[in-house]
């Protein structure tokens, strides 16, 4: 149960910075992609969201 | 614990986003973007055309494209609003002479601002050498303290070559180069655009041309004579179109443009002959006795005003040229001194090495030639001068040539494992950046050209390591920032 608040703040906190960052890079081009690859916010995401759902399944 | 946790997962985005920021604000005002062969960058976009560009190979570790063609462009999209550029480029020269890096100013004019990168008879030299920043000087022998000494009592111009460096014009002109006289070029047609320099005492002087719009190709053809001194435009003049804009094939009448030239230093003159390739200049007279033409010249045929062809002599010094015609009825036998040329077929280019010192007649017994040098060209011996140092290039033989100093403006070269790293700055507003420009995007990539020249001629290649571009701006402090976000918001 305590790590349900957990894998809840990865899969919104990894979308919402994963958005933020392709809109920053569409807005400001090369701004993120010269220092990192934004697409492994989207692959957090998923593991987070694959990691909620199993939980809420136990639960 | 899990307070602790999603803190962290919180505060890792926001770290990335504080670093997103801090690095594109670069308050520091300098970025420095390196790229590798074979690596992929958001800012450099590889070389170009693929044609000319090999396979990825390794020595010493090290990655490298091998160059064999010329030009090769480099796409570089500046990571912000930058104002110079300091690049750093890697290179294996091998059998290359020359490696120059340029920016494109203007591609469809062709406008590209080159710069020295390695010049491997200049780090060759064994010669005394005097270096201040990037101006360097080599003689030969030790004759001279320094560079100021050359410059206060040259010796022989000749005797002098330059690379990328221009020596101050200097006002006194010899009396032979002024003195009595007239240039009259009456058997040659010269066609399309032209250049010529000339001298003068300081009085004014006229040049009268006599010239025929033969409409071979459809369009308008206005005509214009214009003159420099200093690079200042001193006077010029213009004529329109005959009225025949289409492909005709016959010229109306010949026509005639005339300029008095008045209000002139002592010192060289440059005519502009401004003219597209359906004007053919017949004549062209000048109050003055020298007169040579700047690398090219286009002896044009005689269709639609002699009846036959003509014999047309030259004086050239140049070592090296290219001659060419676009007509079977130009195919003919040269003579460049006593070397003979058989130009066999129209559209081949045939390159001739001088195998003489000094200035060398060159006839055509038919004209129709397209004759590209590497020095100056006039058409009578009397009228030939030629009043600038030798022009340092890749196949410039200083001692064929008897160059005893060297003046270049050429940054020093570091050698680095199997790698000479070469050096230059470019300003960057004045460069042109890829885009549709007719829509309006024109905020896209510079591209700079990594020349080469006559590297396919001597079968040679180089490799290419890596590119350091240093970007540089003055520094922004936090009342700057402010500024440009409130300014972006349009508060």
């Amino acid at each position: 149960m305590k790590w349900l608040t957990v894998a809840k703040t990865l899969t919104y906190t990894s979308l919402f910075s994963w958005v933020g960052f392709v809109v920053v890079e569409l807005i400001l081009p090369t701004a993120v992609t010269r220092l990192f690859n934004p697409h492994w916010f989207l692959a957090v995401f998923l593991i987070g969201a694959v990691w909620w759902y199993n939980l809420l399944v136990r639960k | 614990m899990t307070k602790l946790l999603n803190a962290i997962i919180v505060l890792i985005p926001l770290c990335l986003f504080a670093w997103v920021a801090v690095v594109f604000l670069d308050v520091d005002g300098e970025t420095v973007v390196t790229w590798e062969a074979g690596e992929n960058s958001p800012f450099v976009h590889g070389l170009r055309p693929t044609g000319r560009v090999g396979a990825v190979g390794t020595v010493e570790g090290d990655a490298f494209y091998e160059l064999s063609g010329d030009p090769v462009y480099l796409s570089v999209t500046p990571p912000g609003n930058y104002e110079t550029v300091d690049m750093r480029v890697w290179v294996d020269a091998k059998d290359q002479p020359v490696v120059e890096l340029g920016a494109t100013v203007d591609a469809e004019a062709g406008q590209i601002d080159l710069r020295p990168l390695v010049h491997q008879t200049l780090d060759g030299l064994d010669w005394d050498a005097d270096r201040r920043g990037d101006l360097v000087h080599y003689q030969r022998r030790v004759d001279y303290a320094n560079l100021d000494a050359v410059l206060d009592d040259p010796p022989p111009l000749a005797s002098i070559a330059t690379y990328h460096y221009e020596l101050p014009e200097d006002n006194v002109v010899p009396r032979a180069w002024t003195y009595n006289g007239r240039t009259d070029q009456e058997s040659v047609s010269l066609r399309g655009f032209h250049e010529f320099v000339t001298a003068t005492d300081g009085r004014g002087f006229s040049i009268d041309s006599m010239y025929m719009d033969m409409n071979r190709n459809p369009g308008a053809d206005p005509v214009a004579i214009r003159v420099y001194q200093d690079k200042e435009l001193v006077a010029e003049v213009e004529a329109t179109d005959d009225g025949v804009e289409a492909a005709t094939n016959a010229s109306l009448n010949r026509r005639h443009l005339r300029l008095d030239v008045v209000g002139l230093q002592a010192g060289l003159v440059k005519v502009e002959l401004n003219a597209g390739n359906d004007i053919y200049w017949r004549e062209v007279h000048t109050t003055l006795p020298k007169m040579t033409y700047s690398k090219n010249v286009f002896v044009g045929d005689e269709v639609g005003y002699l009846d036959k062809p003509r014999q047309v002599e030259l004086w050239t010094d140049a070592q090296h040229l290219t001659l060419f015609t676009r007509h079977a009825e130009g195919v003919q036998t040269v003579a460049l001194g006593d070397q003979r040329i058989d130009i066999a077929i129209p559209h081949e280019h045939y390159h001739v090495e001088n195998n003489n010192v000094g200035v060398t007649r060159l006839t055509i017994p038919k004209g129709d030639v397209l004759v590209v040098t590497d020095g100056r060209v006039a058409f009578s011996r009397e009228a030939f001068f030629n009043p600038f140092p030798v022009q340092l290039d890749d196949r410039t033989n200083l001692d064929k040539l008897g160059v005893d100093y060297i003046i270049a403006q050429y940054p020093e070269t570091v050698v680095h494992g199997p790698w000479t790293v070469g050096e230059a700055s470019f300003w960057l507003p004045p460069l042109e950046r890829e885009g549709d420009a007719a829509q309006g995007l024109t905020d896209g990539s510079y591209r700079f050209v990594l020349s080469l020249p006559n590297i396919s001629e001597r079968e040679a290649t180089i490799s290419v390591h890596k590119v350091e571009m240093t970007f540089k701006r003055p520094p922004r402090s936090v009342g700057d920032i402010l500024d440009r976000i409130a300014h972006k918001l349009g508060l």
